[in-house]
């Protein structure tokens, strides 16, 4: 994978505006509602799709329109050079499609001696460098002004000043001659209509409105689930689209095209194994796509990455979900890998995709389908899903911790060929004693009902073995406030072999841990992404009698306080830590899953005396995502260099935070880079407060 | 929810528009809208146009017109009159329903954009016309039934993400609101 910094900087500054004008765009509007109005809307519509096709079909043959339907992209490149040659046209220009990248259409017209000309002016710039598209919406992002001069200068044969508005003139005019002199022009849809058998287009430079109107022949180019009942369909997807892709209340034009305009229009409806998978119940939300990209914006691996490292064809997340269907589930292997499992997307996705959760589950249709790679089979289906050899395990590891550690937390740089995993960041030698047995030692065995009750804590398996200290601080502020703290016991929650695809191993892990949640107690995490598995993906993928309901009792730690303990915490104070700078992390699965970060930050204000100091994008990755840090060290080390830095810009002394996979990558990243910044989990910060 | 007037829908409208970069005059009637585009016209020495059909009506005969159906033709004009059908408040659009040449062309050639619509025919949201839109496009004949919606000039911020306008279609585009109240 290859990170260029110039892209990078774009991008970033790109999403930056992005957020800002959209937040502007969408005021007065309910986001959630219109969203959810859409979601409904695309499944009505998906639902009855052979149905709307054949309605769309008799209502658009009624215009003049001619309809072919292509299975596979071979089929829909054949039937556009067929018409090319019927209509002896040697040229063709064309307004953005996706669906032809999609069939590399472009590719396809070379080899039979026909140009086809982009007149979109990202897309035609990238067409003259011959590069792909970075970003859907903004193909060219990846250049700079002068760039663009020196390739019009080349193309053109004259000398073209590296000028914004002198360039754009220049493509106009180019482009015009282009449009003007051909015979046939291509367009993509982003809605068909089927009660007037019509297709809706949205662009904001006009070539959309050219390309189908000046030349003689129209050609139409859609996928099967672009269909739409009724004109009302594509207005509730219009108020949605633009907000949602660039932050504008709408594109300046909007086209509702029926029938040809001069001598002939053709409708190709391309399948691409669309209707397997319309038929598909885990994955057909993916076809309520929109391609707003809004997913994109908001995905901190596609900021660093950009479209074209991060793409067969198909952009990101959804991307890669698009491509396992189209283009083949071998195809979306590599990129199925690069999902953080942020959940960012998910948030903003105008049409309600799940889109990290159904990454997670092509993982493990990935691995049933093309084999599991053997080290991890080795750790999931061998270790992680029996306790006994996971406890044994870390059993082993402790007793060699004297050849681990360097100094008390932090282990030996590892061999050479593993270098790449710790040059970036110190990794934590295991606990001397694991947290159950310290907990033990501390408080006893047994519970002991407080003045408020008893609440136990399932600490997961970082704290476990290897930051006790973590939970011995949790138990000690929970007594405090008057509780009688007990433990749960068991293993692994189930997520990591979930993230990876092990489905069969996570479903025993998760199962085995809930015989052990089977009391009516109140159970409090210390890790965000214990808690979203047992009370989010966990009941999703392996629904059962006692996964139901399990999110009213277990609760995040941070949460249960500020909601339960937040006067009482306000009357025992140690010592008001007034000047105590605190800076908060907000990790994603706290705060994209359970929502959890503005009760932490309550939390701490609380126990500060004072407000945080927010350092800025506080939710953006910390870049260790569990396994993703091992698959991918190098965009993990980029993430955790963005997030330093921005702790370093907070000017705090102490990094707060509620995952202790977030508090392993930061607290190993500053060690790495020497410094005085501390990183505690919020348990640990109170027990220090607290008198 | 209060029902906005029509009041309040012109001036959203208006609002709308010219922040998305519309310049917008209101005159008080479809004769103040031609002499004010005649007087644009001799202004800025622009001696071709190419109009609709109800443009070429309202203008009469002072300004020439090049034929849309000639290719050749079309570089030589250098501002398009159209006649809007709707204006919706909510984001500032003028909704053209469209079916010959000079219909679908006038609005998106020319560097300039003259567009006529009446405070009358501004709705609140593209909902409230979307059985006009429909009954349009189900329309049968040749050429083909068009719905265009218009909201600001043509942009694009494919260079270093910066606006620019007027890459395909106007980089001018001048809204004349026929509102009687102007009277």
């Amino acid at each position: 994978m290859k990170i260029d910094r110039h892209l990078e900087t774009a991008l970033k500054n790109f999403a930056t505006n992005f957020r800002a004008n959209r937040e502007k765009a969408f005021s007065g509007f309910d986001f959630e509602k219109l969203r959810e109005q859409l979601a409904e809307s695309k499944d009505r519509a998906l639902a009855r799709n052979e149905e709307l096709l054949d309605q769309l079909l008799s209502n658009a043959e009624k215009h003049g329109t001619k309809i072919l339907r292509a299975k596979d992209s071979a089929e829909a490149n054949r039937m556009v050079l067929e018409i090319m040659e019927r209509h002896g046209a040697k040229k063709l220009v064309k307004s953005k499609s996706m669906v032809s990248e999609e069939t590399r259409l472009n590719h396809f017209l070379e080899e039979h001696g026909i140009e086809a000309r982009e007149t979109d002016l990202g897309e035609w710039i990238v067409q003259l460098r011959g590069e792909r598209p970075t970003h859907m919406v903004l193909p060219a992002i990846h250049l700079t002004r002068n760039d663009v001069a020196k390739i019009f200068s080349e193309k053109l044969g004259r000398p073209i000043p590296g000028e914004i508005p002198a360039m754009v003139q220049v493509a106009r005019e180019e482009l015009r001659k282009e449009i003007f002199g051909v015979k046939v022009g291509l367009t993509g849809a982003n809605a068909l209509i089927a009660d007037t058998g019509s297709m809706m287009m949205v662009t904001n430079e006009g070539n959309g409105r050219l390309c189908s109107t000046v030349p003689p022949v129209h050609i139409v180019l859609a996928s099967i689930e672009k269909v739409v009942p009724s004109i009302n369909d594509a207005l509730l997807m219009l108020r949605l689209l633009p907000k949602n892709a660039t932050g504008q209340i709408i594109t300046t034009y909007v086209s509702f095209i029926s029938g040809p305009h001069k001598d002939s229009q053709y409708l190709i409806l391309l399948d691409n194994h669309r209707s397997e998978l319309l038929k598909d119940p885990v994955f057909k939300d993916v076809l309520r796509c929109i391609k707003c990209s809004a997913c994109l914006n908001v995905c901190p691996v596609y900021l660093l990455l950009g479209g074209a490292e991060y793409s067969h064809i198909y952009m990101g997340g959804i991307g890669t979900l698009l491509t396992a269907w189209i283009h083949g589930l071998k195809e979306s292997k590599d990129l199925a890998s690069l999902c953080l499992g942020c959940h960012r997307c998910e948030e903003i996705c105008a049409a309600k995709i799940p889109i990290a959760d159904l990454v997670i589950s092509l993982r493990d249709r990935l691995n049933r389908e093309l084999g599991r790679p053997i080290a991890k089979r080795i750790i999931f289906d061998g270790v992680f899903s029996r306790p006994e050899l996971h406890e044994k395990g870390f059993k082993i590891a402790r007793s060699a911790r004297i050849l681990i550690k360097g100094n008390e937390e932090f282990a030996r740089k590892i061999p050479a060929p593993f270098q790449k995993y710790d040059r970036f960041r110190a990794l934590p030698a295991p606990a001397k004693k694991p947290f159950s047995e310290q907990f033990a030692a501390h408080f006893g065995r047994g519970i002991i009902d407080g003045a408020k009750g008893r609440v136990k804590i399932y600490a997961g398996c970082l704290v476990e073995n290897f930051y006790p200290g973590i939970g011995i601080a949790a138990a000690e502020v929970l007594e405090k406030m008057g509780y009688g703290v007990g433990l749960v016991k068991g293993g692994c929650c189930g997520f990591p072999a979930a993230n990876s695809g092990y489905f069969d191993a996570a479903k025993k892990s998760y199962n085995a841990l809930l015989e052990n949640l089977s009391a009516g107690n109140t159970v409090l995490t210390l890790c965000p992404t214990c808690a979203t598995m047992l009370t989010q993906l966990g009941p999703d993928l392996f629904p059962s009698h006692k996964a139901k309901g399990l999110g009213k009792r277990v609760i995040p730690f941070s949460r249960f306080l500020f909601e339960n303990e937040a006067v009482k915490m306000g009357n025992c104070l140690k010592k008001y830590h007034e000047g105590m700078k605190v800076t908060y992390h907000e990790s994603c699965h706290h705060k994209h899953l359970l929502k959890a970060s503005d009760a932490s930050r309550g939390l701490l204000k609380i126990a500060l005396g004072t407000e945080i100091i927010e350092m800025p994008d506080a939710d953006s990755c910390c870049g260790f995502a569990g396994t993703f840090s091992l698959d991918h060290p190098e965009l993990s080390e980029a993430l955790l260099a963005e997030k330093i830095s921005a702790i370093k810009a907070s000017d705090a002394e102490t990094v707060a935070l509620d995952c202790p996979g977030c508090l392993l990558q930061i607290r190993g990243g500053l060690r790495k880079q020497g410094g005085a910044v501390r990183v505690l989990h919020v348990a640990e910060l109170l027990a220090e407060i607290l008198a | 929810m209060k029902v906005p007037d029509s009041q309040e829908l012109l001036e959203q409208f208006v609002s709308r528009a010219v922040s998305l970069g519309a310049a917008v005059e209101k005159v008080p009637d479809l004769k103040a809208a031609a002499s004010f585009i005649s007087d644009f016209c001799n202004q800025n020495k622009i001696n071709k146009i190419i109009a609709s059909p109800g443009a070429q009506a309202l203008l009469g005969k002072d300004i020439s017109f090049c034929n849309p159906s000639a290719v050749k033709d079309w570089d030589s004009a250098q501002a398009g009159v159209v006649l809007a059908d709707y204006g919706i408040a909510e984001t500032g659009t003028l909704v053209h329903l469209l079916n010959s040449d000079s219909e679908k062309l006038a609005g998106i050639l020319p560097r300039v954009c003259l567009a006529v619509v009446e405070s009358k025919k501004i709705v609140a949201a593209p909902e409230a016309i979307a059985d006009v839109i429909s009954g349009h496009l189900s329309r049968a004949g040749k050429p083909g039934p068009q719905v265009a919606f218009v909201s600001g000039p043509s942009r694009t911020a494919d260079i270093e993400c910066q606006l620019s306008l007027g890459v395909h279609g106007p980089a001018n585009l001048i809204i004349l609101i026929v509102d009687g109240a102007q009277q």
